[in-house]
């Protein structure tokens, strides 16, 4: 795989490089997204999908999956709320 | 010619015109560059989503190892793997849909 090299980078007038910048930023921002996806997909196919009866997902389960990606959110929002009040204290 | 050895290029000694400021030049870097970032994240994402699917579809699949992989294993792999990557479309969807809506509150 070829590598991005600082070279190519120095040659670029400074208005690409502010491009650049935030294109990095902004993939890297879509791939903490997708990083975090990966997470929940696990947990909660964990959670849903018991035994492997059928090679699609029923509405039963589409439910469940979805329930999970918002309970989730749901308790790390609790979460981070109760520790601040805490640390309020 | 030991220089070429070790990746320099003798664009230098040609007598060419210095390349920056050359705004085609610069176009092709920076769009290279983008292609190389971009490869990169498809690639991580894509050897991601093989772990978790070989995980968890071992463990769901897979519960008596035999000495080799049965009809039945493969059958039940297939349907785990299209499984999981629909749950993972399912998943997505929701989680951008509501990180959206957060955002916007």
């Amino acid at each position: 795989m070829s590598q991005i090299s600082k070279n190519d980078i120095s040659q670029l007038d400074e208005a690409s490089q502010v491009e650049l910048l935030k294109f990095v930023e902004s993939e890297n921002a879509k791939a903490k997204l997708q990083s975090s996806i990966h997470m929940f997909t696990d947990m909660c196919f964990k959670k849903c999908v018991p035994t492997i009866t059928m090679g699609s997902v029923s509405p039963a389960e589409s439910t469940c999956l979805t329930n999970c990606v918002d309970r989730f959110l749901d308790t790390n929002i609790f979460v981070v709320n109760k520790i601040s009040k805490s640390m309020q204290k | 010619m030991a220089f070429s050895l070790f990746g320099g290029s003798d664009k230098k000694d040609s007598g060419a015109a210095p390349t920056s400021g050359n705004s085609s030049n610069v176009n092709s870097i920076k769009e290279n560059l983008q292609a190389q970032i971009l490869q990169e994240i498809a690639l991580t994402n894509a050897t991601e989503l093989i772990s978790k699917i070989s995980n968890n579809c071992y463990e769901k699949c897979i519960l008596n190892p035999g000495s080799s992989l049965s009809t039945a294993d493969a059958t039940c792999l297939d349907q785990c793997s299209e499984k999981y990557i629909q749950a993972w479309n399912t998943i997505s969807r929701r989680y951008l849909a509501r990180v959206q809506s957060e955002s916007k509150n």
